[in-house]
Formats: C-alpha cells, sequence, structure tokens
C-alpha cells in the first residue's frame, strides 16, 4: 500500500450525474408520469397490443383445438412452451437479484435499475407463469397442480418436480410483487402529493397507503424493505434451481445432470441482466435518464454479463466433460448431438451469443459502450433462448434410437413466442408510463445531499464526489 | 252404538285444554329452541326455499335430448350385458381360408381372433390385414344400396333387372355371359358355379386376383399335368430355403407357415434343436429378415440360382435330365458370391450323411420354372421329410388358366364383342388390371355389368347394376382351407345397409327359388353329409351345430392329392424354351411389384388401422415409395432425407407407362431393383378427424403387363420435387449418430446400443448367459463399442418372484396382490409382421391419426416394432424388436407426474387414470422407452357413429389433451380374474388366470409373446423369464421393466463363414 495513494482517485464519480439536486430528480422521474404520453408511446403500445391480442387469439386456438397445435410430438412431449417458460423466469431473475441481493451487499448502484428490473422480473413471470398453465392437455383441469382440498381425497404428487415449480414459481411472483410494491410506496406518494388533478390524486392516493413520509413511516419501509430482501434473496436461488430440476430429475441423457441448478441460476442472472439491459438503454434516451442509468451502471452490469456468461459458459464445458467422464455412452452422446446432431445450428447460436461474444466486455471499451451494450444484449438474450431450446430438445433423440424424432416448430409455436413479448412489453409501457420507472426515494439516498455532512452547494467542505464515494 | 276407544296419554290430552293445544302445534318443545329467522320461522324459510329452488330450476331447465332406452323386456339366453359372446366362423383373404373367433359386444361384432381349432391358424394368431377386416364392417364408404347406373335405386328393382338380364339369357344359353370372381374357397359356391356353367353353357368364368400365384399353378400344373397347391409343413423341415418368398409374411397360409416355423426356431437352453433357414431375394420381406443366412439377390437372377442350386446338388438327388441338361445354360451369369451360397446350401441339404429334413419354398413372384425346382428337391427330400404336401386349388375352376392370362383373355373377348354381361364377383379389377389391359374400356362395351362390390369403386361406378356385397360377418357361407378342410362362415349380425353374398347373387342368377344364404349353405353341406353318412335330420342339425361351434366341418373337399398323381412329371420343354430373365442392370432396372403387407391388393385402403400400421420394413404409413437398395438410391441421388422423413420424387418408367412416385433407400436390397408396393393412389375416406379426403400412395398398377403382373423392367428419373413421408423410425440402427439424414457410420464413437441382443448358435453354446450382462459390458458377446455402464444400485432390494410375499413381513415392494404381471417377448420367434399392432388397436380403441399426424411423430399405437439394420449399408441384416409399455417396477413416468395420473397397481401394473391425467407430458418426456403417446387432438372427435360401434365397450375411448399407454390389456387381466373368483375350484381358478392374453400374445402368429402371473412357477412366462436368453431393456437405469426379452439366436451355417 502506498502512502502516496491520492484519496481523489478512489472514490468513484457519483451515481447521479449532471449536477442533480433533489428536485430535478423528482422533475425528471414524475415529468414522465405525469406528461401526456407521447405519440411514440402509443405507438409502440399499439404493436405491443396487437401481438398481445395474436398471443391471446394463439391461446384461444390452442385452446379450442388441443396440443397439437404446436409442434411437440413422442419423443418432445415438450417444445417451445417450456422454452419460453424457462426463458422468462431466467429474465426474472435480474430483478430480484438487483433489488434484493445487490440491496443486502449495498451495491447502492443498484437504486437506479432496481425499480425497472423490478418490473421487468414481475412482467417476465406474468408471462413464464402463462406458458406452463397453457401447455397441459386438459386446460380445464390444470388446477388440479394446486394441493386444493376436493372430494376425491387426492393430492398432487409432492414427488414431481412440476408441482415444486408451481410453488417455486408463484412463490417467486408474489415476493416479487410485494417487494416491488413496497418499495414504490414512497413514490407514489410522491406523485400523488404532486397531483394536479383529481383521478391521478386519488389513483395514486389510494395505492400510496398513506405515506406521509413520517419518521414512523420511514422506519418501517427500511425495516420491511430488509426483510423482504432477505426473504427475496435465498428465492432468487430457488427458483431457477427448482426450475432446473423439471429437468434435472428425469432421467433423459442431457437432462439428468447435477450441475442443473448452478448452471441454471447463473443463466438466469446472466439473461435477466441482458434483458434490463436491452430495456434500460433505449429507456435513458427516450426517457432523458442518461444521468442515473450512467455507463458506470451500464458497465456494471456488463461485468455481471461477463462474469455469469463465463459461468454458464463454464457449465457446457463441464457438461461435455463430466458426459465423456460419466462413461455413459447416453448421456455423452446426448451432448455429442447437441453439438452435431440435427439440431447443431441452435447450438452454435447458444455458444455463440452465450459465451462467444459476452466476452468483448473484457475490454473497457467495449464495456462503457452504450452501443455495444445493447447489441451484445440482444445476443444474450437471442443465446438464453436457444439455450432453453437446446436443453429441452435433449428429448428428440434419447435412448432408443427407434424412437428418435425431429422437432419441428408450427406457426402457433412462433406466434406466441412473440405473442408473448406483446404481453411483456404491454406491461412493459403501461409501467413505464404510470409508474415512476427510477426510485426516486431510493436514488435521492445515494445523492450526496443525502448526506447529513454535505452543505449545500458552497464546496467548502470537499469534494462532492468524495461524498457520494460511499456507495 | 258402539263408540271407538280413545287412546289418550296425559289428562290434559284427554281434556284438551288450550295449553296442551298450542304446545302440540308448536315444532319445538321449548320456546327458546325455536329458531327465529327475520320473523321467518324455519318452516317458512324452507317453504319459500323449496319454491325458489323449484322455480329456479324451472326456469333455468335446458332441454334434454331425447334418449330411448330400449331394455331387453326378456333378456335373450346366455347373453349378459357388458359379457363379450365369441362365434367361430370362417373368412378368406385372396382366395386363402382363415378360421375366425369373432367377439361380439351386444350384437356388434368388433374384434377378430384367429380359431386355434382351424387349420388356418393353429396357434389363435391371424396377420395385421386379418385383424383389419372387421373394421371394413363399419366402413361409412360401403355401398348401402342397390346402384343403377350410379344412381341408387331398391332391391326390387335390381332382383326384377336381374331375373329380366338372365332370362333372357336362358335361351342361348348363357352365350355372351362372362363371371369375372375374386378367388374365393367356398366349396357352395363352386357347387353354385358348376351348376351355372351347365345352365348357361356358353358362359365364361374368370377369376381374378391382383396378387395371384399364377406362376406357380403354371409351373405345378405344368410338372404334375395337374393343378397343384404346395401345403408346406414347416414345422418338420430342418432345413429351409426360401425362394424369393415371404411365407411368414402374406404369401400361402401365413398364419400357418409362421406358427410352424417358430415351432422349429424356440430355444431354450444350448443345443436345443433350431433350424436353419436360408432366404435368397432381392426386396425385403419379413421372411427374409428371420433369415439365418440372407443373399441378396436380383429377383430375377433367383431363377438361375434355383439352377445354380441344381447343378450344385448334382447326382446326390434324382432331378429330371431336362432340368439338368438347363442348369449350365440357366445359372449362367450368376454372381460368384450367389453360386458359393448355392453349394453351400446343396451341401447342407445334401451333404454326407446329412439327413435333416428340409424344404425349399419358392416365392410367387418367381418364374414357373423355380416352382418346379423347388418341387423337384422337395421331391428328392421326401424320403425323409413330409415336409410338404400338395393340394388342388380350390378357390378357381379346375381348368383355369393363369388370373392374369384370364383378364386379358376377358378384354380382349368383351372389345371383340363376344361378351355382352358380364358380373363382377367382389373385388375391383378394374383398378387392379395392368396397364396393358384397359379393362374400363372393355366393360364399357358389355351391354350389362352387374357388379357385386363392397364399394363404389373403380369397377362397380362402371356397372348397370351395382349391388352391394355382404361383409362376412353379415353373410352366411363356407370356405375351404389349402388342405381341404372346410368351415361354415356363420354371420354375426345383420347386413348393416342391406347386402348380398356372392352365393345368395348366384341363386338369384340361377332363378332359385331359395335366395336365403343361410338355406343354401345348409341345404350343401346337408347333401354332402348325406353322401357320407346315414342321415337323420337330426344327426345333420347336430353335426352343423358343431360344425358351427367349432369354427370347422368334419368333411374335406379336395383333400391332399396323392402320390398316384404327382409321381410322374410330365416334360416341361414348353418352359424351358422361354427366355432366361436377364440380371438387371444400371441401364435396366428390375421393377417388382409387391403386396402391401398392411393393404395388401388395395382392397383395405380405406382401412385406417391398416394404413396406419407401418410398413415392417421401410416403417412407412399411408404410403408407398419406390424402395431400391442403398446402393442404388445412391447412384441415383435419390437417397431420402430420413431424419426430416423428406423423400426425393423418381418417375418410374416401365411398359410404356410413367409414376411419378417418392424413392426411398433400404439397405439390403438387391442392386438394380425397384420394389413398388400394389394397392395405393385410391382416395381415403374413412372420415378421421384429422385426415382430409385425400389420395394415398401412388397406383403403380399401370406399370404392370398382363404378361409379366409381378415384375418388369424399368427405368428412374430423378423428377422435380420432395416428398413428405409418414416414416415412425426414422433411424433404423443401434449405432448412434449425429447424421441428420440416417445413413451415418456404422460403427459409432459412442458404442451400439444394444436394444435387440443376438448371437449365433454356436456363442449361444459358448456362452449361454450372453444376453444376461445387460449393458454392463463382460467381455465377448456384445458387439465392439457395447455400450458399458457401473451398475445401477437401488436402495430397494429386487423383488423375488419365485414365492409370493408376506405382507406381514416384507418391506417394500410388498405387493398385497394375489397376481404379479409379466411379459416375454421372444426375438427368435418374432417375425415382425405388425400384426401385434393392429390386435391392439382393435382391442384397445387406439385412435388413427392420420397421415399429417403420423409424420410428426404422433401415431397412437401402444405397441410399435422397432427395426434395426445390423451391419454395412450394403448388405444388412434385419432384427424387430416389439415394444411396448414395460410396465417398470420403478416406472419413470410415475413420480414426475404432478397429479398422480399414472401410479403403480399391486399387480405391477403402471396404471394410467385417464381421469385425473391434465396432460402435462411429463411422463411421456421421462419414459425411456417413449412408449407413451399423447392425445394431441380429440383423434375420436366426430368419427361416424358407423365406425364407433367397432370400439371395444370395455375400453376407454381417451379425450384430447390425455396420454395413453399399453395396460397388458388390463380389460382381459380383469376378466380373467373375475373368471378365476367364480371357478369352482383352484385347478380351474388358475385355469382362467392362464386363459388370460392380451391382445398382442393372442395374435401373435408365432406365438413370440408369453404373458402372465410371474408368481405362479409354472407359467409359461416364469418359465420364459427363468431362460438364460432373458434381458430387459435399459436395466442400468433401474427400471425393473415388467416386459423383457428373450434374445434372438441365429443359426448361420459355419462354412458360410457366418
Amino acid at each position: 500500500m502506498s502512502a502516496q495513494a491520492a484519496p481523489d482517485t478512489v472514490f468513484p464519480p457519483p451515481l447521479v450525474q449532471g449536477g442533480r439536486d433533489f428536485h430535478s430528480v423528482t422533475e425528471t422521474i414524475c415529468g414522465i408520469v405525469e406528461a401526456p404520453p407521447t405519440k411514440k408511446w402509443f405507438i409502440s403500445w399499439a404493436f405491443a397490443l396487437v401481438w398481445l391480442s395474436i398471443l391471446g387469439l394463439s391461446i384461444a386456438w390452442l385452446f379450442w383445438e388441443g396440443v397439437g397445435v404446436w409442434g411437440n410430438n413422442n419423443p418432445a412431449g415438450w417444445g417451445w412452451p417450456i422454452v419460453n417458460f424457462v426463458f422468462w423466469v431466467g429474465i426474472g431473475h435480474a430483478g430480484t437479484l438487483i433489488s434484493a441481493v445487490l440491496f443486502l451487499f449495498r451495491q447502492r448502484w443498484r437504486t437506479a435499475i432496481n425499480r425497472f428490473a423490478e418490473a421487468m422480473t414481475i412482467f417476465a413471470v406474468v408471462c413464464a407463469g402463462t406458458f406452463p398453465g397453457i401447455h397441459v392437455g386438459r386446460i380445464w383441469a390444470a388446477y388440479w397442480m394446486f394441493p386444493l382440498p376436493n372430494q376425491h381425497g387426492l393430492w398432487p404428487n409432492f414427488r414431481s418436480p412440476l408441482l415444486w415449480d408451481v410453488f417455486a414459481v408463484s412463490t417467486y411472483f408474489t415476493v416479487s410483487l410485494l417487494f416491488w410494491y413496497v418499495g414504490l410506496v414512497p413514490d407514489l406518494a410522491t406523485v400523488r402529493d404532486r397531483a394536479k388533478t383529481k383521478l391521478r390524486y386519488f389513483a395514486y392516493g389510494a395505492f400510496a397507503l398513506g405515506w406521509r413520509g413520517a419518521n414512523r413511516h420511514w422506519q418501517n419501509y427500511e425495516r420491511a424493505y430488509l426483510i423482504l430482501a432477505g426473504v427475496a434473496t435465498p428465492l432468487v436461488l430457488s427458483v431457477h434451481t427448482i426450475v432446473s430440476f423439471d429437468f434435472a430429475v428425469a432421467i433423459i441423457p442431457g437432462w439428468h445432470t447435477t450441475i442443473f441448478p448452478p448452471y441454471f441460476v447463473a443463466g438466469a442472472i446472466f439473461s435477466g441482466f441482458a434483458m434490463v439491459l436491452t430495456l434500460a438503454i433505449p429507456c435513458r434516451t427516450i426517457y432523458g435518464l442518461e444521468d442515473f442509468i450512467t455507463v458506470r451502471h451500464v458497465e456494471n452490469m456488463n461485468k455481471i454479463i461477463l462474469t455469469t456468461g463465463s459461468m454458464v459458459g463454464y457449465a457446457y464445458a463441464m457438461e461435455f466433460f463430466i458426459a465423456w467422464y460419466s462413461g455413459s455412452v447416453y448421456e455423452s452422446f446426448a451432448f455429442v448431438n447437441r453439438a452435431f446432431g440435427p439440431y447443431w445450428w441452435a447450438y452454435f447460436i447458444m455458444v455463440s451469443c452465450n459465451v462467444i461474444t459476452p466476452q468483448l466486455f473484457w475490454f473497457k471499451k467495449i464495456r462503457t459502450s452504450i452501443k455495444w451494450a445493447f447489441v451484445l444484449s440482444i445476443f444474450v438474450n437471442i443465446g438464453m433462448w436457444f439455450e432453453r431450446f437446446v436443453i429441452t430438445m435433449s428429448l428428440h433423440r434419447d435412448f432408443m434410437p427407434s424412437s428418435w424424432d425431429y422437432f419441428t416448430p408450427t406457426v402457433i409455436d412462433g406466434l406466441m413466442l412473440v405473442g408473448s413479448f406483446g404481453l411483456f412489453f404491454s406491461l412493459f409501457l403501461l409501467f413505464l408510463k404510470f409508474l415512476p420507472a427510477v426510485a426516486i426515494s431510493e436514488v435521492k439516498g445515494v445523492m450526496p445531499q443525502a448526506d447529513p455532512h454535505w452543505e449545500g452547494y458552497h464546496d467548502h467542505h470537499g469534494d462532492p464526489a468524495k461524498e457520494a464515494g460511499h456507495g | 252404538m258402539s263408540r271407538e276407544p280413545l287412546h289418550w296419554r296425559s289428562l290434559e290430552e284427554l281434556e284438551r285444554t288450550e295449553s296442551y293445544q298450542a304446545r302440540i302445534e308448536r315444532e319445538f318443545a321449548s320456546e327458546v329452541e325455536e329458531p327465529q329467522l327475520d320473523g321467518a320461522t324455519r318452516r317458512h324459510f324452507l317453504g319459500v326455499m323449496g319454491a325458489t329452488m323449484a322455480m329456479t330450476s324451472l326456469s333455468g331447465c335446458v332441454r334434454r335430448p331425447v334418449e330411448h332406452i330400449v331394455p331387453y323386456a326378456r333378456r335373450p339366453e346366455d347373453l349378459l350385458p357388458g359379457v363379450a359372446q365369441h362365434y367361430a366362423t370362417a373368412t378368406h383373404l385372396g382366395g386363402r381360408a382363415i378360421g375366425v373367433i369373432a367377439e361380439s359386444h351386444e350384437g356388434r361384432p368388433t374384434k377378430l381372433e384367429g380359431n386355434p381349432e382351424h387349420p388356418s391358424s393353429p396357434g389363435g394368431g391371424m396377420i395385421a390385414s386379418h385383424q383389419g377386416m372387421v373394421l371394413d364392417l363399419y366402413d361409412p364408404l360401403r355401398l348401402k344400396t342397390p346402384h343403377s347406373a350410379k344412381a341408387p335405386s331398391t332391391w326390387e328393382k335390381a332382383e326384377a333387372a336381374l331375373k329380366a338380364l338372365f332370362d333372357g339369357h336362358r335361351a342361348s344359353p348363357g352365350k355372351g355371359i362372362a363371371v369375372l370372381s375374386e378367388a374365393n374357397p367356398s366349396p357352395t359356391l363352386a357347387h353354385l358355379r358348376d351348376r351355372f356353367t351347365k345352365t348357361f353353357q356358353g358362359a365364361s368364368w374368370y377369376t381374378f386376383e391382383s396378387i395371384a400365384d399364377d406362376n406357380e399353378r403354371a409351373g405345378l400344373t405344368a410338372y404334375f399335368g395337374r393343378p397343384a397347391r404346395p401345403v408346406y409343413q414347416l414345422n418338420k423341415a430342418e432345413l429351409v430355403l426360401s425362394l424369393d418368398s415371404d411365407f411368414l409374411g402374406y404369401e400361402g397360409d401365413a398364419v400357418t407357415n409362421a406358427w410352424q416355423w417358430a415351432e422349429r426356431r424356440r430355444m431354450e437352453k444350448p443345443g436345443d434343436p433350431i433350424s436353419r433357414f436360408y432366404a435368397v431375394e432381392g426386396t425385403w420381406s419379413i421372411t427374409g429378415t428371420n433369415a439365418d443366412e440372407r443373399l441378396r439377390l436380383a429377383p430375377a437372377q433367383v431363377e438361375a440360382f434355383a439352377f445354380a442350386l441344381l447343378g450344385a446338388v448334382g447326382s446326390r438327388a434324382a432331378i429330371p435330365g431336362e432340368l439338368k441338361a438347363a442348369v449350365a445354360e440357366r445359372s449362367n451369369g450368376l454372381p460368384e458370391a450367389a453360386k458359393k451360397f448355392a453349394a453351400a446350401v446343396a451341401d447342407d441339404f445334401f451333404g454326407d450323411g446329412q439327413n435333416k429334413p428340409g424344404l425349399v419354398v419358392a416365392g410367387r413372384r418367381q418364374s414357373p420354372l423355380v416352382h418346379i425346382v423347388a418341387a423337384v428337391i422337395n421331391a428328392a427330400l421326401r424320403g425323409r421329410t413330409g415336409t410338404v404336401y400338395y393340394c388342388s386349388d380350390l378357390s378357381r375352376p379346375a381348368d383355369a388358366g393363369g388370373d392374369f392370362a384370364g383378364l386379358k383373355g376377358l378384354a380382349d373377348a368383351l372389345n371383340a364383342g363376344k361378351i355382352d354381361t358380364v358380373v363382377v364377383l367382389g373385388g375391383n379389377p378394374v383398378y387392379a388390371a395392368p396397364g396393358d389391359v384397359d379393362l374400363a374400356a372393355a366393360l364399357g362395351k358389355a351391354k350389362h355389368v352387374v357388379a357385386l362390390s363392397d364399394y363404389h369403386d373403380e369397377t362397380s361406378k362402371l356397372a348397370e347394376w351395382a349391388i352391394p356385397r355382404a361383409h362376412f360377418l353379415e353373410a352366411w357361407g363356407d370356405v375351404a382351407f389349402t388342405n381341404g378342410v372346410a368351415a361354415i362362415q356363420q354371420p354375426l349380425i345383420a347386413p348393416l345397409h342391406g347386402a348380398w353374398s356372392e352365393i345368395e347373387l348366384f341363386a338369384r342368377i340361377l332363378g332359385d327359388s331359395t335366395t336365403s344364404g343361410h338355406e343354401i349353405v345348409r341345404a350343401f353341406w346337408k347333401q354332402k353329409y348325406r353322401k357320407r353318412e346315414k342321415f337323420t335330420a337330426a344327426g345333420f342339425h347336430k353335426e352343423w351345430r358343431k360344425w358351427l361351434h367349432d369354427g370347422r366341418t368334419s368333411m374335406s373337399v379336395g383333400g391332399p392329392l396323392t402320390s398316384v398323381d404327382l409321381n410322374n412329371p410330365k416334360p416341361i420343354t414348353k418352359l424351358l424354351e422361354a427366355p432366361k430373365p436377364a440380371a438387371p442392370t444400371e441401364a435396366d432396372l428390375e421393377l417388382v411389384f409387391t403386396a402391401d403387407p398392411m393393404i395388401f391388393d388395395g382392397r383395405f385402403c380405406n382401412n385406417s388401422w391398416l394404413q396406419e400400421a407401418p410398413d415392417p420394413i421401410t416403417k412407412i404409413a399411408w404410403d408407398n415409395v419406390a424402395a431400391m437398395s442403398y446402393g442404388t438410391a445412391k447412384r441415383l441421388g435419390v437417397l431420402q432425407n430420413e431424419g426430416e422423413k423428406k423423400a426425393i420424387f423418381v418417375n418410374v418408367s416401365a411398359a410404356g407407362k410413367t409414376v411419378k412416385m417418392p424413392a426411398w433407400a433400404i439397405p439390403g436390397m438387391a442392386d438394380n431393383v425397384v420394389e413398388v408396393h400394389l394397392g395405393y393412389g385410391r382416395k381415403f375416406g374413412n372420415h378421421l378427424p384429422y385426415h382430409l379426403d385425400e389420395v394415398v400412395g401412388f397406383d403403380v398398377s399401370p406399370l404392370r403387363t398382363a404378361a409379366s403382373p409381378s415384375s418388369g423392367r424399368c427405368k428412374i428419373a430423378v423428377a422435380d420435387g420432395t416428398y413428405l413421408v409418414a416414416n415412425v423410425q426414422p433411424y433404423g440402427q443401434q449405432v448412434p449418430t449425429t447424421d441428420v439424414q440416417g445413413f451415418g457410420p456404422r460403427e459409432g464413437a459412442w458404442g451400439t446400443r444394444p436394444m435387440v441382443r443376438e448371437t449365433t448358435v454356436s456363442k449361444f453354446a459358448k456362452n449361454p448367459k450372453f444376453a444376461k450382462p445387460g449393458i454392463i459390458r463382460h467381455g465377448e458377446p456384445f458387439p465392439k463399442g457395447a455400450v458399458v455402464h457401473p451398475p445401477a444400485r437401488s436402495p430397494y432390494k429386487d423383488w423375488d418372484y419365485s414365492k409370493k410375499g408376506d405382507p406381514t413381513k416384507e418391506k417394500w415392494p410388498v405387493n398385497h396382490a394375489d397376481y404379479q404381471w409379466g411379459m416375454a417377448i421372444d426375438l427368435n420367434t418374432c417375425t415382425g409382421c405388425n400384426a401385434c399392432l393392429v390386435a391392439c388397436v382393435a382391442e384397445n380403441n387406439v385412435m388413427s391419426v392420420g397421415k399429417e399426424e403420423v409424420r410428426r411423430g404422433r401415431e397412437m399405437h401402444w405397441i410399435r416394432l422397432d427395426r434395426y439394420f445390423v451391419g454395412d449399408l450394403e448388405d444388412p441384416q434385419i432384427v424387430h424388436l416389439p415394444v411396448n409399455c414395460a410396465q417398470c417396477e420403478t416406472a419413470p413416468c410415475e413420480n414426475v407426474c404432478p397429479v398422480t395420473a399414472t401410479s403403480h397397481s399391486p399387480e405391477g401394473l403402471n396404471d394410467m387414470a385417464y381421469n385425473r391425467c391434465i396432460g402435462t407430458r411429463y411422463c411421456q418426456n421421462n419414459c425411456p422407452f417413449k412408449v407413451r403417446r399423447f392425445n394431441y387432438f380429440n383423434f375420436s372427435e366426430g368419427q361416424p357413429k358407423l365406425v364407433q360401434m367397432a370400439r371395444n365397450p370395455n375400453v376407454t375411448v381417451r379425450f384430447r389433451g390425455v396420454i395413453e399407454k399399453c395396460t397388458y390389456c388390463v380389460q382381459r387381466i380383469n376378466l380373467g380374474k373375475r373368471n378365476a373368483n367364480l371357478a369352482s375350484n383352484a385347478k380351474a381358478a388358475r385355469a382362467a388366470i392362464d386363459a388370460i392374453q392380451p391382445a398382442c400374445q393372442q395374435t401373435c402368429p408365432t406365438g413370440a409373446i408369453v404373458f402372465g402371473d410371474l408368481w405362479d412357477e409354472k407359467s409359461a412366462v416364469h418359465k420364459a423369464k427363468k431362460q438364460d436368453r432373458d434381458y430387459g431393456l435399459l436395466t442400468e437405469l433401474n427400471l425393473h421393466p415388467r416386459t423383457t426379452f428373450l434374445a434372438k439366436i441365429r443359426n448361420p451355417n459355419p462354412k458360410m463363414g457366418g
């Protein structure tokens, strides 16, 4: 340790840039909510609604005709719906990770993106939850998955990973929703207090739960937030662990692997952060949030993407190694078939997008480039969808070569995948318009002004950058 | 005045005080207890509620459909609703008789089984096509009323018209009448035929079958001087040579052949006798797949092979000089390998000290000379065997020539205007006619065409009168088996739409007063019986009832020809003058026409059960293809992509006509040979909910010629486009490969998956437990690269079936049941014929889903036949593996179901509760055998009521969205258990249990499947599983499958390097 270590270089730049004060933060973020929707917003929303309607129509057609409208066949009993389910659940991971885990680790930069990420989580879980619900053959009996008392005296099968899935995903959804909502309360009150119309006053007021910003309120709020963060943290690990059990508990070569839980969790965080970037980068430009979601945020997220992407890459390699090392020919063939079999192209896309391209983030220039981050985040989204496709398609060549077959998706499969994005963006655009997209109170908390020792803008106490450096 | 005595309980009551009166009017004794509901009393409330409910239900009332229930006011004797009845009857397919036990539910025949009392079906087995016949009864497209010039007419008009027509011919007599009949082995019809030809002397009678034995008839007639049909006794043959014959598939009496062949193939331990079976063929027949030594040789060269064999036999057998003299010339040009093969076969048959009974079977497509050579060799072997005897052909008039020559003759006579009235007796000759016989145009020249037909088909559409033909389950008749044993065909149901049998039509043509089929058949047999025995009406009645009960008569027609008939071979100079068939070349390919193993000559075209049953070799359903060897397809550049199920179109040109159809390579066919199945190119209209009305496959009849209907020469040119086929098994090898097209390396880096385990007799002797190590390699027996996997260990101990568990002592798995069901399938005798598959469809209401759904991999079959190629791409062998639900004791499907829709029964069955299933398909994914099937659509929706009548009422028809799979025919198990419970003693109870047969086992023509109680040490299945050959599939996954297999043992000729 050098005695000459210049204190100036220790502290990173402030989290909120542009020399903002509290008022301008409130103005910028509430301004989005209060201003009438723009034409662009309406066009985007209409576009999303069209796809949502297509999803709805596809589901209606599915209910009318049966599961055969998809491409599923005999070896591949699961197809795109399950791929989509795992994909969306994976995306839903970043929110809780950012809000809960980073909160517990005191990563203050999270404040700019946590609201965003949590909303994304909730909508992603909504999309995810759609698929297992509709993918059953007899939709009208799907509720038998829940342990409801019934005259048959029948319980669901507690040994089935699908049942665990039901509990895991619904718990995750509930906790994420609560967490999100609790975080929203002070900001809703802010919007309420600024309301110029009666409707807005009552609408936001109702959800603000009478928040007055009292000391007692803040105390309770902080405590509730901490508890929820504590509750949500294990869920980050558990949800995708259990989703991975859907595969790992089965005996199918390519599924039956113990590496799945950590590998799935890493992959989920990977895809979740990529999706946060995909959403945040356009939003910060459109809504002028550059001061809040700074290059530093983008860089931090890219670092996580690089880390988790490498973990996923390690998992891919380890799967191959174990497949060979196990001596099980079924297992080793399953993996060789992934890479060189009929779905080699899917495997190629997966590895390129998930392992190779994120490695570019080793370069600071790329890591700190907004454009690169956006492009690579889209790659990761694509790659992670294909990862789930590759895994699910282990089914197509399992034990008995006689039952091998090829899975080909149908138009409905495609419409439902795109339609699920319609559902996601319909909700997400509503969120952007009607709720504060950045956590106002939390962002203010990480501004230099929030420091009790901060003494105004006279700058006689030191560099604000230093003061902000606690984050 | 008398007074009623007054009964009183208290003084108050006696006095009727006011307080008493008030008290008894109250409901509750104490004021406090009376509930008060907003001023209304409980009674008032209930009253209002009742009225409200009545009003609500009235206003919400939905008009229910009127349902008529017609219960039996007096139940017919011996009929218990819900208990199936079984009747013996008989029918025929292409002139070959079949004894049948038909199952009937409340008057609806639903399932056919072979009649073990009848010689056509020694084990009660049937082939797939036989199984499908019951569905034809309920075909909605059947001709329902007589049609006059395509317009519906009435029976009265038809009868009157026929009477007028044939009365008009009586004067001539019969000049200008021609009858074109299917081959029909009915003695009564033969009798009517004789009467007809006497009455109408000028009439001519033609018999035509698209799949005919013309060559056999021509050859043997020339040789023996009289028509003769060989009847094989394969159970006596230790050496069998098939010369391009599919005697195990559909040629001849296939079920009998298969049963007898299997008798010689079962092995329990090393040293057990097993026959050696040689096959020489250019296309793949299921017979060839079961050969120990198979020679891949173009069908055109099989004749040369036969002569080479004669040459190799040399002086070791008596061979007519004429044939001997032709050996050198006729066997010329045979490939060296074939010559060596012939020499080895000759040595095996006639070697020094060799005294084994042998048999040569010539295929129906082979030239007359090949049939003669077979007869000669069999005659030479006869001293020591008895493997073959000859009978006269009962399905055709004695003086009949070849079917195709006859058909051509008929067309010529029609074109020459010599015939004005044609009676078509069943069949569809216009469709089946070869390309150079334009029967449709010829029939157009006849003044009157009367067609007795099943459908509005190509033939009956042209008829002046199209008369609906009765299904065999609707009409009385009789059939004679090849060896002469006759059986009565008794109906199980009145004609569904009104129909005549052939017999009933002829009675009318002859102007008989008796037109009832029953009367005619009975009268015929009465007459016959009268000749044989001392006749009393009561005696005959008793005998007749016995015949009906047994499904066969005690009388024969024809019967074996005596040696006197056969011992004076005639010179065959004329046949030897025929040009020798030339070997096919790259420029001049041989085109072979074969019957479709499922839909036969096309008569089952509208039968969804058979259309959906995949071809045993190509595994393609709902289509025919131009099959060729791998080498030929590669040379022509038309290799299919099996993974994508995509075939390349080719133009097959022969006999001046061209048919565009998809090419399909089958490794192991002879090079430069193209095989096409007959019977396709017709519209399927069985109203499957997910099948469009469309033409199925490609009609290849135009490529045939009357002179050579079973093979020809063709040219192949690659045509535009590709064609998607419904191939249910795109990967035909046990060596995994990442190759997409399906023709990857035959030796893989990932081992060979020992699904089918096989060895040879000599290796079996060295290592009797060769199949046992499972997937764990213990050295020798497995092919190189076999799977190596450590033994999986279960925390639970294996169940010992040698003794029943004591529920009070045993821990899991405690089976409190009395029985433990299990199945063993002997791969030595499984021929891969599909009979089990179709029987399962019939028994278990398995839905047909149509070509498109099959192509997408959604076929619903509960048992499938896996076909694997073993060896290289040029000359591989084929093995078959029937796979149904193995009812694993530790079933992977069970624990993943989130709603416990599938769980284990105490008897070891992996039960499926359709009503509980929500259709997550997790079980389907987790099934290592992939035997679970999902109802992707409501496949039973919208099927005509008529088709629904074919369903088995004891098996639920599954709705959309649920999984289904093999149940071991649990409905039959439960029936057996009920019978056992009702049995009077333990022995009878055991017999009832032993009588339980799942449909697949029941119909297996070779008896390859055994099923029963594993706890019963005397049961066949217990014994089978005790064998060293017994192995389970994928046991290393700790599945404990209840279905196991007896490994295959081939018996190659050691001198051939096998």
